[in-house]
């Protein structure tokens, strides 16, 4: 219709007037929604998630947003945006209005440790206002059934004696289990090599196929082996109800090794305060919901509430230790 | 129990009319998916598995199983049809099956397709069931160095498959895998060759270079013919294979098949790679190589095969032992979870229902899916029949949005247009798309792999010869690349001669500046050695290949003496390449305005302006048309399909948003 007014053989100046209206009506839009006054929440939540659907995140993104819709009264959506390795889906909730109405759910890597591997990254961990944690996955060092070592300590002592020698399979290259890995061998004073993988079961595949004498991996992906007896976990990051026998690293002497896999709901900068105690309200109680909590138990995730200054304090802290563990094993100066 | 009454069992669960009806459900959604180009089976998948949370564990999975089927169908019909391969296991079947099209025999290259997909899935499904405990634990022992061997392999085929030069295909391959470098380093997980921007920052799409790469230049090239009839010259020779098809068509489904269902079954591999070994294959045993890529059945046929067939097998480690190898078998395990079901070793065990049912329910889902297809295929030959002026447009809208529902990012669109013009600019100066596409998706895998053999190895290079497995594919792959060589000296002089195709040497240089700028590029990385390869290793390797090829094409010439431009003439004499122009411009257009007008606004306006420029008389129609359009695929888009997009103007005013 337009291109037929503006067509070769029509009059400029209607042209002009159209182009003009309909500019004018796309630019008057956005000033509707601010004549509304409204009450946090009184429409539809995003809820971004930077990673793919069907995912040991996007499921319990899900399963948080199902709760939190009843809890605030709302429609709070997922939305998968994991363009850019979830970059462009982070990055679409930084810009966004801090108005509360664009969430982020997410991994802690991605606003962690994504930042210092890609110095050239469009936005900085201090571009967020943290919400709250949600939860935190237990991740383990595993072997194979059949291994020689017992235990941690006999495991590090192999390690010690035969350094280099010893590989261990872990998740995506920079993700959280390349980098506690890292950590631990560092603090260990062992030469294992790494190798990453694709992610997923990759990495417990690898160990049992005989690809690794050693896997870090999240419980929730190895437990089936573990039950199977194809694997044994030597050491975790969190004590497993239903595996008390596996120690955690303060258990083993470690206790300087308390990085952990968790997930986290952030909003854009400067969200007003009373936005926020809404929803870590609604998150809070989303956590303390039974039949939540036992989903969650399904899948080997522990529900792990903490509040937005806590969140906050732990980006940080985090940081400094990824960052430290990073310029160790070189992949960052 | 013994298999059959296993089995018998299994089809109790899937002949249960619930089950049924999830099945139909998801292999027709499944179809669908697979027909829209860039929206996969995996977007299918997540949508409804958030619905499934209520239904049963067996009848979800069923449901979401035959999503990946139908996928695999549907993908097959964009890329005969109208030569956009609807997903990265169906750019083999463009090759020979849009040729077959063009030749007024859809129909049979349909048919041989659907046909083909059936037996190959049937027989994977009887294997699966058969052997799978057995494989699975044989899957796992491929590891890192198994895989690359086998990758490289695959790379190496791709000299089979350029019907041309194959220096030129081995530039265009060094060119692919040079784009695959972008992104993050899969060993460091540093990001390479980002500089920033965020399209970039997970590596270039496969589905965006795929569509921009296959499906632009083929509606750029026939614009500029300024075609206004249909895209089939000639009648449409009937619908199905005919007895000849057959013959030459039955050996090639069965080498796909078991090609299929064994490489399926190793992680990595996807239902990608066996399509194109089978595509080689074919060729090579094929009376008449030299006619692959202008309509050959059987390229249509092994191909089609092997992907079917590959379904089947990817499902063994997950079914047997609770491993996804593919991204889609993650979500798909994911969706187990989320019932409560423990995937793993003990499934079997476990869940006697969920493992026969599933499998029953594929063998019935393969079948649905055949004759759902079989009719169709009269739909979609008519299809091409549709004018040209109504159909192209229609094309390219959905290869934007396509691309854009990926993953909400309307710049993936934008990666579709640029690498149009590239692949358009490729074909006029006479390269090959298929060994780029392929190295494109290939490079990747092979320099991970590489890398983690080296890791597992400690550095030791010898490694492709000391495991056994590992070593004979490496074997196989030398051997193929020194028959290559070898051919290289006697074929392709001849060819040669016979015509330098148009602007070589401007061609040429520009590849050489590519290479020579990436080399730049990527020597600012840590490099590492042979053994220790690190992040801009492969990149500073890829961009001196890529640069002396060039360099020998440019000494050729300049020896042998014959001037750069041959006989060859313009390719742009008698078209209108100003039309090819203006259609991309509108399409950049279109993309700036996508997020800031809306999704109808922009929609209606590159909808009319393209309906109008193809057409100038039937302008009222075009404008019913687009609008029609805007509207049809706003509801196909965001009711049927739950993509979010992005609300403006006309969203607003119809009270949409």
């Amino acid at each position: 219709m337009l291109k037929s007014f503006c067509g070769k053989n029509r009059p400029a100046l209607r042209c002009v007037l159209l182009s003009g209206i309909i500019v004018g009506l796309i630019l008057t839009m956005p000033l509707a929604g601010l004549l509304r006054a409204e009450e946090f929440p009184s429409r539809e939540i995003k809820l971004v998630v930077p990673l793919a659907p069907g995912g040991g995140v996007d499921v319990p993104a899900r399963m948080f947003a199902d709760k939190v819709a009843k809890i605030l009264g709302v429609p709070v959506t997922v939305v998968n945006n994991t363009a850019g390795g979830g970059v462009a889906g982070v990055l679409s909730v930084v810009q966004a209005k801090p108005d509360g109405y664009t969430l982020l759910y997410t991994p802690s890597g991605q606003i962690i440790t994504k930042e210092l591997l890609n110095p050239s990254l469009p936005f900085r961990h201090t571009d967020f206002t943290a919400i709250a944690q949600t939860i935190v996955m237990p991740v383990a060092i595993f072997v194979k059934q059949d291994a020689p070592w017992k235990n941690l300590k006999e495991l590090v002592d192999y390690g010690k004696k035969n350094p280099g020698q010893l590989r261990v399979s872990v998740g995506t290259a920079g993700g959280f289990l390349q980098t506690l890995t890292d950590f631990f061998i560092s603090t260990a004073g062992i030469e294992i090599t790494a190798i990453p993988t694709k992610g997923g079961a990759s990495q417990i595949a690898a160990l049992i196929g005989g690809h690794a004498e050693i896997c870090t991996d999240a419980f929730s992906t190895a437990v089936s082996f573990l039950r199977a007896g194809k694997v044994r976990a030597l050491v975790g990051t969190h004590k497993i109800a239903q595996f008390p026998a596996i120690k955690t690293f303060a258990e083993e002497g470690y206790p300087q090794i308390n990085l952990k896999m968790w997930h986290g709901i952030f909003g854009a900068k400067n969200m007003p305060k009373n936005v926020v105690t809404k929803l870590t309200e609604a998150f809070e109680k989303a956590s303390s919901d039974p039949s939540l909590r036992e989903q969650l138990g399904k899948l080997n995730i522990i529900p792990d509430y903490h509040g937005p200054e806590e969140t906050a304090k732990l980006v940080i802290s985090e940081r400094d230790i990824t960052s430290k563990v990073l310029k160790q094993s070189g992949v960052i100066k | 129990m013994n298999v059959f009454d296993q089995l018998l069992y299994g089809f109790s669960i899937a002949f249960d009319a619930y089950n049924l009806l999830f099945c139909f459900l998801g292999v027709l959604f499944g179809t669908l998916t697979g027909v829209l180009p860039g929206f996969g089976a995996g977007a299918a998948m997540a949508i409804l598995m958030t619905a499934t949370i209520k239904l049963p564990a067996v009848t979800s999975i069923i449901m979401l199983a035959g999503i990946f089927y139908g996928a695999m169908y549907g993908g097959s019909t964009t890329s005969i049809l109208v030569n956009i391969p609807g997903e990265a296991a169906s750019v083999i079947t463009c090759l020979d099956g849009y040729q077959m099209a063009k030749k007024g025999r859809a129909g049979a290259a349909l048919g041989i397709a659907a046909f083909g997909s059936f037996m190959a899935g049937t027989f994977s499904i009887i294997m699966m069931m058969l052997v799978a405990p057995l494989l699975a634990d044989v899957a796992l022992k491929f590891g890192y160095s198994e895989i690359c061997a086998l990758i490289l392999l695959g790379l190496v085929m791709v000299s089979y498959l350029a019907q041309g030069s194959m220096a030129r295909a081995f530039m265009m391959a060094a060119l692919g895998m040079i784009l695959g470098t972008i992104g993050v380093d899969p060993i460091r997980g540093t990001e390479r060759f980002s500089y920033g921007i965020p399209t970039l920052m997970g590596g270039v799409g496969i589905v965006p270079v795929i569509m921009g790469i296959f499906g632009i230049p083929e509606v750029l090239e026939n614009i500029e013919r300024s075609i206004k009839q249909e895209l089939v010259e000639g009648k449409i020779k009937g619908l199905l294979p005919t007895l000849a098809d057959w013959k030459e068509s039955w050996k090639p489904i069965c080498r796909g098949s078991v090609l299929g269902f064994f490489l399926g079954i190793l992680p990595g591999i996807g239902a990608m790679i066996p399509t194109f070994i089978s595509y080689a294959l074919e060729k090579k045993l094929s009376r008449h190589p030299e006619k692959f890529g202008t309509g050959m059945i059987a390229g249509v046929a092994g191909p089609e095969a092997a992907n079917n067939a590959g379904v089947g097998g990817a499902m063994v480690p997950l079914l047997a032992l609770g491993i996804p190898t593919t991204g889609l078998l993650a979500i798909l395990l994911g969706a187990l979870m989320l019932h409560g079901v423990q995937v793993g070793p003990f499934l079997i065990k476990e869940h006697p229902d969920v493992f026969w049912g599933v499998i029953a329910s594929m063998y019935l889902g393969n079948a649905m899916l055949l004759v759902l297809n079989l009719p169709l295929i009269g739909l979609w030959v008519r299809l091409l029949q549709v004018p040209y002026w109504v159909l192209a447009p229609l094309i390219l809208l959905f290869c934007l949005v396509g691309a854009y529902s990926l993953d909400g990012y309307i710049y993936d669109a934008l990666v579709v247009v640029i690498i149009g013009v590239v692949g358009y600019l490729m074909r006029k100066f006479g390269y090959e798309a298929a060994p780029f596409i392929l190295a494109f998706i290939l490079g990747p895998m092979f320099e991970t792999s590489f890398r983690q053999s080296l890791l597992y190895s400690h550095g030791d290079l010898l490694i492709f010869f000391k495991r056994p497995i590992t070593a004979v594919f490496t074997l196989l792959a030398f051997a193929a690349i020194a028959s290559n060589v070898i051919g290289l000296g006697k074929k392709s002089l001849k060819k040669e001669l016979e015509k330098t195709p148009f602007g070589q040497l401007p061609s040429i240089l520009t590849l050489l500046t590519i290479a020579v700028l990436f080399f730049f590029l990527a020597v600012p990385y840590p490099l590492g050695t042979l053994s220790k390869p690190d992040v801009g290793f492969f990149p500073v390797v890829l961009s001196c290949c890529l640069g002396l090829l060039a360099l020998g094409f440019l000494v050729k010439s300049a020896l042998s003496g014959t001037p750069p431009r041959g006989k060859a003439e313009s390719p742009w004499s008698g078209l209108q390449w100003q039309k090819a122009i203006i259609v991309l411009v509108s399409l950049l257009l279109y993309i700036a305005l996508f997020d800031a007008a809306g999704f109808l606004l922009s929609t209606v306006m590159l909808m009319e302006f393209l309906f109008v420029f193809g057409n100038h008389k039937e302008w009222k129609l075009g404008t019913l048309g687009a609008f029609l359009t805007s509207a049809i695929s706003y509801a196909i888009f965001k009711t049927l399909l739950g993509i979010q997009l992005p609300s403006g103007v006309l969203e607003k005013l119809l009270g949409l948003s």
